[in-house]
């Protein structure tokens, strides 16, 4: 205990360094910006100032990220709330009650209720983060190749498990991107694999504009086809604080809802989206008086606003202690880490105290700052929504175009996200989630890698996987998950999840 | 066409399988080796093929039930957003950053949004002089700003 004390002050001299507080007002600023904003999400604006982030200090680029990303939970919300518009995925839930409060006059608390749950599960994955991250690496040390392997089977089994819609299509979506993963120079061997003679994927279909393509540009183009062009307007809120009921009956959901959503964050392939949806269908559940739910009840707020929150500090458990990313995101940061040099893996703690223990410190101090943000500035963040998207997307499209660029100074990588940014609208169109996608490519390589050396030290013999212990532990429960999936009683239940 | 062969599972299952067979005819001079010792060749054609197989199962499958088909998309965003990202990589080394931003947001607008001349113009301004102040003269990233001559 005293270690983590310790390390935990260590931490916060480094997140309190003037450059670093800045480098984390700035993530969080322009999270709660692009979560206000519907139609680009933290994905691409964490790509787009990747390039900036190369001018940075290792632990002042990975500041600056995470506190884009869950900046982005805080501002979905606020939209939601208003003006029944979620800025992002992860708040759709929330317009259920949070309009609804809204609509009666109630904003203010709404608001209020979804930016302290989110500040309540922060601190406290923050937490669990700083005690249970070393512990969990010494385990991975002792992780083997053909463990490795099963472990990211794990993480793709589970990406399908909790993808929207057909599990057949989002298998081959996982699988589309591990033979992206795999084009370019073969690490082993040295030969070019499937390249087509292209010099710009000698080195491989770059993760940034693969996800610009397919995340950015696509959304641009499904947004317009929809888009009326003219801003939203939404009522100013008065009076924000929520009454002492309020507070009694949101606390239990907070707690519950902070739970789940450290549970899908920590899975592999979950994340903040599913983490709201199941927190707010058990709140519903378990409460005695269900008929309120879609009618403004409070609950309906605090449980999905933790969980989404919590699921988006808890992603970060695998990625620090592992090196393994749960999703896009974390993939997107382990990138981030590998342009500065730094291997990911459960020696990151170890090696780099500094960047392990300055980040989390610096997590606080940035979900400290998004309430100051989020709630006294609100009228400023409602004005933004009232740029009209014919504004927004030009801008979005030259910010990708060169942020793709200067990432390796290449006019082929922008041909290459434009390239994709036609097969994503592709896959907007038949249903194909692309997320999944971005989490093959990323894992494909390692897999690749992972698989030849175990099966180099088995001397070819496949049962491996199954001989040992932590691998069988991997394999069963990945099974196990399948398995589920494929019982119609819960499969019934998750295609209702998602239904509502 | 019928339409069991326009729904969306069939068609992504078409996509996937033109996916796996790209990558199987690219990698074919790839040499395997064995499960003991794999060449470049081996992964990859584990997962091209299945693939393959992924895509062919998906198809086959939507064959029996009334699958639903995809909305008709409108040509304008995809064409326009697509050509204005080609001209930007085409025209980026020969005319530098400045002409080719004024074209590439030229042609987004194109793609729809309703925007206006003059508020056309000042985003353009906008865009121009806040991206040269951040990418060229705050972080020094080496961009061509104008035409080499």
């Amino acid at each position: 205990m005293p270690d983590i004390l310790s390390n935990i002050a260590m931490g916060f001299g480094i997140a309190l360094t003037w450059q670093n507080i800045g480098l984390c007002l700035f993530g969080c600023v322009i999270g709660t910006a692009i979560g206000v904003l519907p139609g680009i999400g933290p994905l691409t604006t964490m790509a787009m100032i990747l390039p900036v982030t190369f001018w940075l200090s290792p632990v002042g680029a990975l500041i600056m990220l995470s506190g884009v990303f869950y900046g982005a939970q805080y501002g979905g919300s606020t939209t939601a709330i208003l003006v029944k518009i979620p800025g992002e995925t992860s708040s759709v839930i929330t317009v259920l009650d949070g309009h609804a409060m809204a609509q009666r006059g109630r904003a203010g608390p709404a608001l209020a209720i979804a930016a302290l749950g989110s500040l309540f599960a922060g601190s406290v994955v923050t937490l669990l983060i700083a005690i249970g991250g070393p512990p969990l690496a010494k385990i991975a040390l002792l992780f083997q190749s053909a463990d490795y392997v099963s472990v990211m089977l794990l993480g793709l089994v589970s990406a399908v498990v909790l993808a929207h819609g057909s599990v057949l299509k989002a298998i081959g979506m996982i699988v589309l991107g591990v033979m992206l993963g795999l084009v370019g120079t073969d690490v082993s061997t040295g030969e070019y694999r499937m390249t087509m003679g292209l010099d710009v994927l000698f080195d491989g279909i770059g993760f940034v504009p693969l996800s610009m393509g397919l995340f950015g540009l696509a959304e641009i183009m499904v947004n317009l086809e929809a888009a009326t062009g003219a801003g939203v307007q939404a009522k100013m809120v008065s009076g924000l604080w929520p009454t002492r009921a309020d507070l009694k009956r949101s606390f239990p959901s907070m707690v519950r809802g902070t739970v789940i959503g450290t549970a899908f964050g920590i899975l592999p392939g979950g994340g903040p989206t599913i983490a709201a949806f199941s927190a707010y269908s058990l709140e519903k559940k378990i409460s005695k008086t269900p008929e309120r739910f879609g009618q403004g009840a409070i609950e309906g707020v605090a449980a999905p606003e933790s969980a989404n929150n919590a699921a988006a500090q808890a992603c970060f458990i695998p990625m620090l202690s592992l090196g393994i990313p749960p999703n896009a995101l974390m993939a997107l940061m382990i990138g981030a880490m590998m342009v500065h040099g730094i291997t990911p893996g459960p020696e990151i703690i170890t090696k780099q105290p500094a960047l392990f223990w300055g980040l989390i410190a610096s997590m606080w101090l940035g979900n400290l700052m998004l309430v100051v943000l989020n709630l006294p500035l609100i009228g400023i963040w409602v004005r933004l929504l009232q740029v009209p998207y014919g504004y927004l997307f030009p801008t979005i499209l030259v910010l990708c175009c060169i942020g793709t660029y200067t990432l390796n100074s290449s006019t082929g990588d922008v041909i290459v996200m434009t390239v994709f940014g036609v097969i994503g609208y592709a896959f907007r169109k038949l249903d194909c989630e692309p997320a999944p996608l971005l989490l093959g490519l990323v894992l494909g390589p390692m897999l690749e890698e992972n698989f030849r050396r175990a099966m180099v030290l088995s001397n070819g013999d496949w049962s491996v996987f199954v001989q040992r212990p932590i691998s069988l532990g991997f394999l069963l429960l990945a099974g196990a998950l399948l398995l589920a999936v494929a019982l119609p009683n819960i499969r019934r239940s998750r295609e209702q999840a998602f239904l509502e | 066409m019928s339409r069991i062969f326009a729904s969306k599972d069939f068609l992504a299952g078409g996509l996937y399988m033109a996916f796996g067979l790209l990558g199987l005819w690219l990698g074919r001079n790839l040499d395997a080796g064995t499960a003991s010792a794999m060449e470049a060749g081996y992964f990859p054609r584990l997962v091209c093929a299945l693939l393959v197989a992924l895509g062919a199962a998906l198809a086959a499958m939507s064959l029996f039930r009334a699958g639903e088909i995809p909305e008709r998309g409108r040509w304008r965003p995809l064409v326009f957003v697509t050509l204005s990202c080609l001209a930007f990589a085409l025209l980026l080394h020969p005319l530098g950053l400045v002409p080719t931003m004024l074209v590439s947001i030229l042609l987004a607008s194109l793609a729809g949004g309703h925007i206006r001349p003059i508020p056309f113009v000042l985003l353009c301004l906008v865009l121009v002089v806040a991206i040269v102040g951040i990418f060229v003269l705050a972080l020094r990233i080496q961009i061509p700003l104008w035409p080499a001559l």
